[in-house]
């Protein structure tokens, strides 16, 4: 069912780019080759994902799917866990960093919550809570330093 | 023939120095390091690297890169041994006949089979890559526009065909690679496509960035969000490869380095597939196919020599055609650009000495593989004990700051965290990233040499399949495609049953 949807999305989303493909300038004031036009290879690809798209939802069967990576037999992925990590990593990129604050403090803040957090419910059970979070302090605290540091004086790069 | 072998001295001796060494040293064991970290590829090991090389001389930078690579393909055996876990894809198979080693309690003795067949492997591939590339490359100069957009397809159309367990999804992604390569200015006119307005967009999405964020981002996200048991590590025995293993399984050897070479100069079909078809070539030739998968030395053998002989065999289009063999190569690929390397059939006119540098490069990280596959053995089972909770945000803070490093711009990093928080979405609903990877670099290929061709034949099409090599690569093509039709599949499978009756059921 969720391989009809997503065929249709991708049919969606191919007509949109064969239409703002066809809508572009084709240069005709510059008296260009109109097998030039810069549109025609988007339109082209626009074109290929409706068909694509369009295979996946008429379709017989729904093709059981493994992702890319190969999983171990002990892993699992957990909402709270992909909802955790997103929430950190695109609020350090987008929210934290550039905002002015000093990038080593930023980055350090990011580790410590990162690793308090995704261990909290193991080291809660275990009643290390206390080590747990002096460790991540200590390794916050370590790997930010060294990652400045090696940026800035090492590899000259200016820092966000 | 003898000023090849000339270059390659001046090249090898070139990198008798302390800082070359040291390079190849430090870039071979953090390859090694990440490929046996689970979740943690070779893509991303070149990735991450090329941000930070980005200001040293191109020599170093590419003798890291290619370090990185080989370290990174060979390092995943390790864990594939240890934990029945591939370290990377391309070491899956490896995970059959190794761990059942381990389990049998020769775990020290499949490391040494793995590093046997990967130091064989490597240095089989880097034969061809001294032999084949000039040839391809002196083939390559006759071919045109046509060709070159074929290739440039096909590379996607067959990274989409193999990666994907549903090749139309793996299609899917090769096509939006391609579409997001064609964001931004257009390569023969500088006309704005799909920027709306953005100065940002206008230069298009900078490489490295997405990379970083396809391959960096996404693998930080799926890690962090799995649960993972710290690893049980097995007792294991000495590593130091034996010398009856090699001379017992020299077909194999040679058999499984053919195939992981050819394999890999296919364009976009990578190291896991060389892996792969060298097992089932040796299990189907073997005397003893029902050891297999039960710690069978001959199915190890051939996994590891096969995965390793593609990594140099993917070197070769990458430098004769500039059509990556695998998503590796691919970044290997960017980041030679980026240093202003320019490869494709005129490097061998322009500058010939670099593919000698190269092969000099991957001989180099071939012996450091050597010796610190034997020499990391225990560094690398106390790194493996490193939770992943510590070990992901630092990687993600390096995501951020390596996209940052490239242009010192804020844009970077939002390109990043995009482009990995949608490479992590399609992972999870079973689109592979390796062929949107290898739509990305071949995108610009292809848009400008369709254009070019159409402009040659004044719209015509038929030169595309009238021209002896294009129309080669144009029945390929149109067999990739049609063979997953399933009315064209199961006459195809009928056909085989037919042509073979009685070899059908021994893969």
């Amino acid at each position: 069912m969720a391989d009809r949807w997503f065929g249709l999305g991708w049919a969606v989303l191919g007509t949109a780019i064969a239409a703002e493909s066809w809508r572009m300038d084709r240069l005709e004031q510059q008296h260009i080759n109109p097998w030039t036009v810069p549109g025609l290879v988007p339109g082209l690809l626009g074109l290929l994902l409706v068909v694509f798209g369009l295979a996946m939802t008429f379709r017989r069967r729904a093709v059981s799917v493994i992702g890319d990576a190969p999983a171990a037999d002990d892993t699992r992925a957990e909402p709270w866990r992909v909802a955790l990590a997103l929430v950190l990593t695109l609020g350090f990129g987008f929210g934290a960093i550039g905002t002015g604050l000093p990038f080593g403090l930023v980055c350090s803040a990011f580790i410590f919550l990162a690793i308090t957090l995704f261990e909290w419910p193991e080291r809660r059970q275990a009643g290390t809570l206390a080590r747990g979070v002096a460790i991540a302090a200590l390794v916050a605290g370590g790997s930010a330093l060294a990652i400045t540091t090696v940026f800035r004086d090492v590899f000259l790069v200016r820092l966000p | 023939m003898f000023s090849g072998l000339d270059a390659l001295g001046v090249s090898l001796v070139n990198f008798l120095n302390p800082t070359a060494l040291a390079y190849t040293f430090g870039a071979t064991v953090l390859g090694i390091v990440v490929g046996a970290l689970p979740g943690l590829s070779a893509t991303l090991a070149i990735s991450l690297l090329t941000t930070l090389t980005i200001k040293l001389p191109p020599n170093d930078a590419i003798l890291i890169l290619i370090c990185a690579y080989v370290g990174a393909i060979y390092g995943g055996s390790r864990t594939a041994i240890l934990l029945n876990i591939p370290g990377t894809a391309a070491n899956a198979a490896a995970c059959l006949d190794g761990h059942a080693l381990a389990r049998k309690g020769e775990a020290g003795r499949a490391m040494g089979i793995a590093t046997s067949g990967s130091v064989l492997g490597t240095l089989f591939g880097l034969l061809c890559l001294a032999l084949f590339t000039p040839m391809l490359g002196e083939v390559a100069l006759s071919f045109g526009a046509y060709e070159f957009f074929w290739l440039a397809l096909l590379g996607v159309l067959m990274s989409g065909n193999v990666v994907a367990a549903d090749p139309v999804r793996g299609w899917i992604a090769g096509v939006l690679g391609i579409f997001v390569a064609c964001i931004g200015q257009d390569g023969l006119y500088a006309h704005e496509r799909f920027t709306f307005g953005s100065t940002d967009l206008a230069g298009g999405f900078q490489l490295i960035p997405v990379l970083v964020g396809a391959f960096g981002f996404s693998e930080v996200l799926v890690v962090m969000s799995e649960r993972a048991a710290r690893p049980a590590i097995a007792s294991f025995g000495s590593a130091l490869p034996r010398v009856g293993d090699v001379l017992r399984h020299w077909k194999t050897i040679l058999r499984s380095g053919a195939i992981g070479t050819g394999i890999g100069i296919l364009p976009g079909v990578g190291e896991d597939m060389a892996a792969w078809s060298s097992y089932a070539v040796a299990k189907r030739l073997s005397p003893e196919p029902e050891t297999f998968g039960r710690g069978s030395v001959d199915g190890l053998m051939a996994a590891e020599t096969g995965d390793n002989a593609a990594v140099p065999g993917a070197i070769i289009p990458a430098l004769a055609l500039a059509i990556p063999g695998s998503a590796p190569s691919a970044v290997l690929l960017a980041a030679m650009i980026i240093h202003g390397v320019q490869p494709g059939p005129m490097l061998m006119v322009q500058n010939p000495a670099f593919v000698y540098q190269v092969v000099a490069m991957v001989l180099v990280a071939t012996l450091a593989i050597l010796v610190f596959g034997l020499v990391m053995i225990r560094p690398l089972l106390v790194l493996l004990r490193v939770p992943r909770t510590v070990m992901m945000p630092i990687i993600f803070v390096l995501c951020v700051v390596g996209s940052y490093s490239i242009a010192s711009r804020l844009f970077d990093v939002w390109v990043m965290l995009g482009f990995g928080a949608a490479a992590f979405l399609m992972r999870r609903f079973g689109y592979p990233v390796a062929p949107f990877v290898l739509g990305l670099v071949l995108g610009d290929i292809l848009d400008k040499n369709l254009r070019r061709a159409l402009t040659l034949s004044d719209g015509d099409l038929t030169p595309f399949v009238t021209r002896p090599i294009s129309a080669v690569l144009a029945a390929i093509a149109v067999f990739v495609l049609l063979s997953n039709v399933p009315a064209v599949g199961a006459a195809l499978g009928r056909l085989k049953a037919r042509v073979l009756p009685s070899t059908g059921g021994a893969a």
